[in-house]
């Protein structure tokens, strides 16, 4: 007779997380060193012993990355779609949503001109939870409007590495990002990957609107709405 | 260049109307418009994509802030909405040319004002498209699209004043301009219902 176990799923968002984590550290270490040493003025040998230095720990930061960037891939890298916003209760819904928002998130960020964002998968699960445990029938703009708050205030964008010469405010570019985000969603839910770059032009078109509809949920769904079918 | 329109927009499986008021779309007919340009000119346009998205939102809330109830002013809305968008895009001038080819005569319209003609030609086209597409009807480019001493007044008037860009389309298109208050559709019925009644009074 043969045993079988059922073994419970492994859940790979919360080390997902983790590997991005390492990444994001290993990545802004190694920028955040080479911008703060004075190689340029440092006297010969004492350059030299620190531009050896320097080298050394950006191998070591580069190692690092290359470890955690497999690991990250391994776990579970899909390219799904995330769910469509007016039928929450999908299969895997909330996993789905968390991985897209992720994906989506970092995208739309790079389209804003950031170098590393580091965006959490179980913050957006947190998100995804509160929004749809308080009970489906809303529009599913309304839905979208509850998730981008949810997003905010989870801190979904954990941290954002920007040149120098940005412009935005960072909390701005986090909710340009998050509204291109669910705005892609809502225009397309299977295609919205490839929508982004349109959201977020859209999104920074509409600077002064979303900043007026503030934490306002019926403003932002309202927002939502004006633009859903034009991007 | 014909005075018929030659129109090569992207494909889509959605009416052109709708598919126009879809960021995604808009850029990629005018990237296309660009191409067609650059390919029977040699003149090369760099495009603000920033600008282009702003300049589309604010051009989709002045199509539905104007739209019209009366569904048989529908046609008459196209046309006045296509001069709307070149309205918008001169004001903010999304495009930058590029130096001109070394063979550039710039006797012809398209080398006089490189960026002024590649806009004006995208919204012709679109506006063409739009119409064969809805009222299964044909356009041409009126003469003046192809002379110079329209474009030079065209351009010195845009320069003072974007909304006289409306009028210049519309003359381009072969339409009656509006130069009154041409980026008002309502202004622009009136003048269309007066002008029927005076044609009604005549055959009397």
């Amino acid at each position: 007779m043969t045993l079988r176990h059922t073994l419970p799923r492994l859940d790979p968002a919360p080390l997902k997380d983790m590997a991005r984590s390492l990444r994001f550290v290993a990545e802004r270490g190694g920028k955040t060193l080479k911008s703060a040493l004075p190689l340029d003025v440092l006297p010969d040998p004492a350059a030299r012993v620190a531009d050896a230095a320097l080298d050394a720990v950006l191998k070591v930061g580069q190692g690092a990355e290359r470890g955690v960037t497999a690991l990250a891939h391994a776990l579970l890298d899909r390219d799904e779609a995330p769910p469509t916003l007016s039928r929450p209760e999908d299969a895997e819904a909330e996993a789905r949503f968390a991985t897209a928002a992720h994906d989506g998130l970092r995208a739309a960020l790079a389209h804003l001109g950031a170098e590393s964002a580091l965006v959490s998968e179980m913050a957006a699960r947190r998100a995804w939870q509160a929004v749809t445990g308080a009970g489906s029938g809303q529009e599913d703009t309304a839905t979208a409007a509850a998730l981008f708050l949810g997003l905010i205030a989870t801190h979904c964008l954990r941290e954002a590495i920007w040149p120098e010469t940005f412009a935005l405010p960072a909390a701005e570019a986090a909710r340009i990002a998050t509204f291109a985000v669910l705005l892609s969603m809502l225009s397309d839910a299977a295609g919205f990957r490839a929508l982004l770059p349109a959201a977020v032009d859209i999104t920074l078109a509409l600077r002064a609107d979303l900043a007026a509809a503030g934490e306002d949920p019926a403003l932002l769904a309202a927002l939502f709405d004006e633009f859903r079918n034009h991007v | 260049m014909s005075d018929r329109i030659d129109i090569h927009l992207p494909e889509t499986a959605e009416p052109l109307r709708d598919a126009i008021r879809r960021l995604r779309w808009f850029r990629q007919a005018l990237d296309r418009q660009l191409d067609d340009l650059r390919a029977e000119t040699g003149l090369s346009f760099a495009v603000d994509d920033r600008k282009l998205a702003q300049i589309f939102v604010n051009w989709l809330r002045e199509v539905d802030a104007q739209k019209p109830k009366d569904a048989s002013a529908r046609r008459a809305y196209f046309d006045f909405v296509s001069g709307l968008m070149l309205r918008d895009l001169l004001r903010e001038m999304p495009l930058q040319a590029g130096p001109l080819p070394p063979q550039a005569d710039t006797t012809q319209p398209e080398y006089f004002w490189p960026e002024g003609f590649a806009l004006t030609l995208f919204c012709l086209n679109v506006r063409a498209a739009v119409i064969e597409q809805e009222f299964n009807a044909e356009t041409t480019l009126a003469p003046e699209f192809f002379s110079l001493r329209q474009w030079w007044t065209f351009k010195e008037n845009v320069t003072q004043d974007s909304a006289t860009a409306i009028g210049f389309f519309d003359v381009f298109a072969g339409n009656h301009p509006d130069w009154q208050m041409p980026d008002s559709f309502r202004h622009r019925l009136n003048a269309v219902l007066i002008e029927q009644a005076k044609a009604a009074r005549l055959t009397e």
